[in-house]
């Protein structure tokens, strides 16, 4: 018979998580919304906007270089997840709702309120309580989100200035 | 700037308007090096040969060194390939040329304690480095294989040289397949001035000069068999985003059937098609090199982004009996990559960014495959065509996990890093040997200590045993009379090297043998 621990290191509970909390999320705890934007073709307005607040916190972009805004990180997601998969994309959106729903603050300890809503060292918290979860699926949806914001702020030439890439050489000409 | 032969006769997936029925001695799934080579020896000793090939057909124009172009259109998923569980991060490239377009250029040999492994435990007969020689001696002419003189060794190459040197561990110039490289370090990217000898530059056009057609966009869906024999492969023409049916469908009745998919979606093909697999192994025992990669921030410009990749390699800790064996590279490190890679958010990661012209950096690639209790990774063809890939840790592979990461520590140190920052979540800082005790207490559980490969391998191996092999020594199907497979499914191991050679080498002799029977 599993015990407890092998349950949640298989990853099980989180599956059920996944499945329920989802459901339940725009219910309770509604996304703080930014102003609508047009033209995304996988993301609606509130899974928009949950996923600006992890860029933001994920990619801790200082003043004066290009925000996860200037370099339009949703949108670049948005343009990717519209090539893959409708599961990829699916399972994507979920995650969103799943991190900004404040049951599983309860379940990681990080509070219960939505992460839109938290306050800058209460997301801070909620993104290293899922960086570092016994909950094997936390951990797969953090790099998820962290990946896909990192690779679409970095990839954009308006990124690398500030982090001192001279972009490619000139053997173009 | 070398000109960049373009392949005659190649058809597009917009040149397809309508299906179409083609009719060939050989057909090859795909453009990789096992398949090109293949292409060209079939189509020197007369054969009509058809290569379908996935990916598009992209070439130097569009090879404008930018991540954000590159990765999406020459890998397989749009570089967003990992296992099931994101743990580890699968780049493979798909395009015409297959992994050759955007490989790292090394050019290395199977080791000989490879072959005699597979020869001793797996019953694979005839692969010998005498049989391989003559292949490897033309195929390495054939692609200007050679080492870079010492000034064309970047600052992060170098920087593995003087650790490893002070260290005492042995080190070694690595080959690369270029002419007249201008060491951009943007292979990965696709060579904007046509440098790397990459199989759409070389085999490819070859092959189509003796008269083979490649067809790029083609994806197939299945083989279809009929008694012993494979009858026909269909293929449904991809639109312009590379991504969706656009409708036509190819029908290619053949002779003969090569499989060149590689190692992950060669498997999945015969899955698709529901061949029969009685001892199932296809899609089993997948090796992938898995490979840690480590960061140290140096006082000094390392600029890990320019300059040729991968020209030193230490194969010191590659043999540690009983245990894992494993081998140190340098990656190129262009900004969108590092900011995949770099683990940790918010400041940290920032930090880590930002010092990236001064940052060098290591992979370590651990030999997969050789532990009776690895099991290695599964490859399945999910419902509507999606892949689920799996790759089981034993606690060997930990151990050795944990000491590349420490071997590539100590070198950093010891070439004089400030801060090492390891692919740990959250990362570890380590400025002295005495911080090494982190690496040995901190977990390396699936998404806590970033994993890599880029060197796919296994899942339809070879020998003489049809109870632990899908192709014979000669990469015949040991159920099918006409079908072949060449590319890294075959490898019964990992290589412990980096794999194109020994792909190009054993296709080659593969399917040279396959053409003199006729």
């Amino acid at each position: 018979m599993l015990t407890r621990r092998q349950l949640v290191r298989r990853g099980i509970v989180g599956a059920i998580l996944f499945a329920a909390a989802g459901a339940t999320a725009a219910f309770w705890w509604p996304t703080r919304r930014r102003r609508p934007r047009p033209g995304l073709r996988v993301f609606d307005e509130s899974e928009a906007s949950i996923l600006a607040a992890v860029a933001t916190a994920v990619l801790a972009i200082e003043p004066g270089a290009p925000s996860p805004e200037d370099v339009d990180v949703v949108g670049r997601v948005d343009a990717l997840l519209a090539r893959s998969p409708a599961p990829v994309r699916r399972e994507f959106a979920r995650l969103l709702h799943l991190f900004e729903n404040g049951t599983t603050g309860l379940i990681t300890a990080t509070g219960w309120t939505s992460f839109t809503a938290a306050g800058p060292a209460s997301r801070e918290a909620r993104l290293r309580a899922w960086e570092t979860s016994r909950i094997a699926v936390f951990r797969t949806g953090f790099q998820a989100m962290k990946r896909l914001c990192a690779a679409a702020y970095y990839s954009s030439p308006a990124s690398w200035a500030a982090v001192g890439y001279p972009g490619p050489p000139d053997v173009l000409a | 700037m070398s000109a960049g032969a373009a392949i005659p006769n190649l058809v597009r997936g917009r040149d397809v308007t309508a299906d179409r029925t083609i009719d060939a001695d050989v057909a090859i799934v795909g453009s990789g090096p096992g398949g090109s080579i293949a292409a060209y020896r079939l189509a020197s000793a007369g054969a009509r040969v058809v290569v379908l090939e996935e990916g598009g057909y992209h070439t130097r124009p569009e090879f404008r060194m930018q991540e954000e172009w590159s990765y999406p259109n020459l890998y397989q998923d749009h570089a967003n390939r990992t296992t099931d569980d994101l743990s580890i991060t699968v780049l493979q490239g798909r395009s015409v040329g297959g992994g050759t377009t955007v490989n790292w250029t090394t050019s290395l040999r199977t080791p000989a304690a490879t072959l005699d492994f597979w020869k001793r435990k797996r019953r694979v007969e005839g692969v010998s480095l005498e049989a391989l020689a003559p292949h490897w001696d033309e195929i390495e002419r054939r692609l200007s294989v050679h080492t870079m003189e010492p000034a064309e060794i970047n600052e992060n190459n170098r920087v593995l040289r003087e650790g490893a040197k002070r260290l005492g561990y042995g080190f070694e110039p690595l080959p690369r397949n270029v002419s007249d490289c201008v060491l951009t370090g943007m292979c990965g990217l696709g060579c904007p001035v046509d440098a790397k000898q990459a199989m759409h530059l070389t085999y490819l056009p070859d092959a189509a000069a003796r008269g083979a057609v490649i067809y790029a966009d083609a994806r197939v869906r299945r083989l279809v068999r009929k008694g012993r024999r494979v009858a026909e492969a269909t293929a449904e023409v991809l639109d312009e985003s590379g991504d969706r049916a656009a409708g036509p469908t190819l029908t290619v009745r053949a002779r003969t059937f090569v499989l060149s998919a590689g190692a992950i979606n060669t498997p999945r093909l015969l899955q698709r098609s529901a061949f029969p697999d009685p001892y199932k192994i296809v899609g089993r025992r997948t090796w992938i090199h898995p490979t840690l990669a480590s960061a140290a921030h140096f006082d000094r410009r390392i600029e890990p982004y320019f300059g040729a990749p991968q020209t030193v390699g230490s194969h010191h800790f590659a043999v540690r009996p009983g245990k894992v064996g494993y081998f140190i590279e340098t990656p190129p490190a262009q900004p969108m990559l590092a900011g995949l890679a770099h683990a940790g958010f918010g400041p940290e990661h920032r930090r880590a960014m930002k010092e990236l012209p001064s940052s060098a950096v290591l992979i370590g690639l651990l030999i997969d495959g050789f532990l009776d209790e690895e099991r290695g990774g599964t490859v399945t063809e999910r419902a509507g065509g999606r892949l689920s890939f799996r790759y089981e840790r034993v606690p060997p592979l930990e151990e050795a996990m944990r000491e590349a990461l420490k071997t590539m520590a100590r070198i950093h140190l010891a070439a004089g890093a400030r801060e090492v920052v390891t692919f740990h979540e959250p990362p570890l800082r380590i400025r002295s040997e005495s911080d090494l005790a982190a690496i040995d207490a901190a977990s390396v559980a699936p998404n806590r200590c970033a994993l890599f490969t880029a060197h796919q391998m296994g899942g339809a191996p070879m020998g003489e045993d049809p109870g632990i092999a899908v192709v014979d020594s000669r990469l015949r199907h040991h159920l099918f009379d006409n079908l072949y497979v060449m590319d890294g499914s075959v490898f019964p191991t990992s290589l412990g090297v980096n794999p194109m050679i020994s792909i190009l080498g054993l296709s080659s002799l593969a399917s040279s043998a396959l053409a003199k029977a006729g």
